[in-house]
């Protein structure tokens, strides 16, 4: 189970890393700050683990702030006003929904499973709504577009892991161990595919016409 | 507690349909996209053409101007100056008891030179471009060629009125002209053959000569005067190409659609 995390930790801090080196496109510059917040998380997270402490209290936070760098970096390459006002709305309202569901009824010692469902809706809403927006600039193809790789990150994370995401508390009411074992293998496998496209995104904008 | 069997079959099925569903979406994501590319490189490529188009017309007004101009300076200054010279001489011919035969024959190379001079002045001037037609034009140039007797050029046509503006005449009668200079530069020929007429909604011109032809491989589109025939000619919307005569000259064939 460490090997597997610590490859997640490993591709995490790399992506942190090329995304410093390429701060000039502001995307870069938001996915920069959504890894560096992430890295900062999985600290806390580590250490409390270590201390027994209830860490999941991190996540009903964390959570919040990556709804709002991801929408503020599709807000970025979706053109026109509606859109970009609904964006804003969500980021409002998500924060206070999943911040009053936390504190009223989900309490902040367990996972916030329900919040992660719904920041998943909402992102994949946004991932398709920017998969039909790119727009090309070039004779390039899709795959050499830097939006199409970072949708297609959000896209697949998101899709994939809001299922156990949102079934986790369950799994952990009947077998603890091997819920934590199953969720802490698939999480990193989704997250593994998540850095290893944001990565290629990140390459991406450098040989892009209209990011040059 | 982990699923059982029959859930974990449940699950598969759900996550195969979920990540077919993701792989659809993905898909049709990227066929959106080459269908924007498309349309997107469309319309690149026409602004491309138009720019173009607008640049070689920039410039074939910036030709004629100084064409035109030239042309002018040419009647006005050096066509006076061959004027006042042949008076000069008819007045030295009056006053002589007997006229010699030099003088005679540099009075009449004055008037040929004064003739070629006005022929080559006013097929450079616009305003005599804009007040005749290309059939016209065309005469006049066969004409001026011819009066050196040194090559017969022929000009036929078919047509009782050329379905053209007069730009488009313009452009198509510098392209004539450059593929006359082109022929008696290179092809050194004893007759030039000019026909006109008209093909269902396009107008067929050819331009053959009976020289010494050319080799088709080794013809390179990288000479101005080529490449300014097949500019002028794209931007008319038509075709230019070139063959080797079954006499073993050359023939430059050019198609224009007309309405």
């Amino acid at each position: 189970m460490q090997i597997w995390i610590y490859g997640y930790y490993v591709l995490l801090v790399a992506c942190f890393i090329i995304s410093l080196f390429n701060l000039a496109y502001a995307k870069v510059r938001l996915l920069a700050v959504l890894t560096g917040i992430s890295i900062i998380t999985e600290l806390i997270v580590e250490l409390m683990g270590k201390e027994d402490l209830h860490f999941f209290v991190v996540y009903h936070f964390f959570v919040v702030l990556e709804y709002c760098l991801i929408t503020l970096i599709f807000r970025l390459g979706i053109p026109g006003k509606g859109w970009k006002s609904c964006m804003d709305v969500s980021m409002v309202v998500f924060g206070m929904v999943s911040l009053g569901y936390s504190f009223l009824y989900g309490g902040w010692h367990y996972f916030p499973g329900i919040n992660i469902t719904i920041e998943s809706f909402l992102v994949i809403c946004w991932c398709l709504l920017s998969f039909f927006t790119i727009s090309p600039h070039s004779e390039a193809s899709i795959f050499q577009h830097p939006d199409f790789w970072i949708t297609l990150a959000f896209f697949f994370y998101f899709a994939g892991s809001m299922c156990v995401n949102g079934f986790y508390n369950l799994l952990l009411a009947g077998d603890t161990k091997s819920a934590q074992h199953l969720f802490a293998i698939l999480n990193s496998i989704s997250n593994y595919l998540l850095y290893i496209m944001l990565i290629k995104g990140i390459l991406c904008f450098r040989g892009h016409k209209i990011y040059t | 507690m982990l699923p059982g069997t029959q859930d974990l079959y449940v699950a598969v099925i759900l996550i195969t349909l979920l990540f077919t569903i993701m792989g659809l979406v993905v898909v049709m994501a990227v066929i959106t996209y080459r269908k924007k590319q498309q349309a997107y490189l469309h319309e690149i490529k026409m602004m491309r053409e138009e720019y173009e188009k607008q640049l070689m017309w920039s410039r074939i007004e910036m030709q004629e101007d100084t064409l035109a101009h030239l042309g002018q300076e040419l009647h006005d200054d050096v066509g006076q100056l061959l004027s006042s010279t042949k008076l000069l001489v008819n007045v030295t011919q009056r006053n002589l008891p007997e006229v010699p035969d030099t003088l005679k024959i540099a009075e009449e190379t004055l008037s040929t030179a004064i003739q070629h001079l006005r022929a080559l002045s006013r097929s450079s001037s616009r305003q005599w471009l804009d007040q005749f037609s290309l059939v016209e034009n065309l005469r006049g140039e066969v004409e001026r060629i011819n009066a050196s007797r040194e090559i017969q050029v022929s000009f036929t046509h078919d047509l009782e009125a050329l379905p053209l503006q007069s730009e488009p005449q313009i452009m198509l009668f510098r392209i004539i002209q450059e593929a006359i200079q082109n022929c008696l530069r290179h092809a050194r020929p004893q007759a030039i053959d000019i026909s006109m007429r008209m093909a269902g909604n396009v107008l067929l011109l050819i331009i053959a000569d009976d020289g010494a032809g050319f080799a088709k491989a080794e013809m390179s589109s990288n000479g101005m005067g080529i490449r300014n025939m097949q500019h002028r000619t794209n931007l008319l919307g038509g075709t230019i190409h070139w063959e080797v005569t079954s006499a073993g000259g050359t023939a430059v064939l050019i198609k224009l659609p007309v309405e």
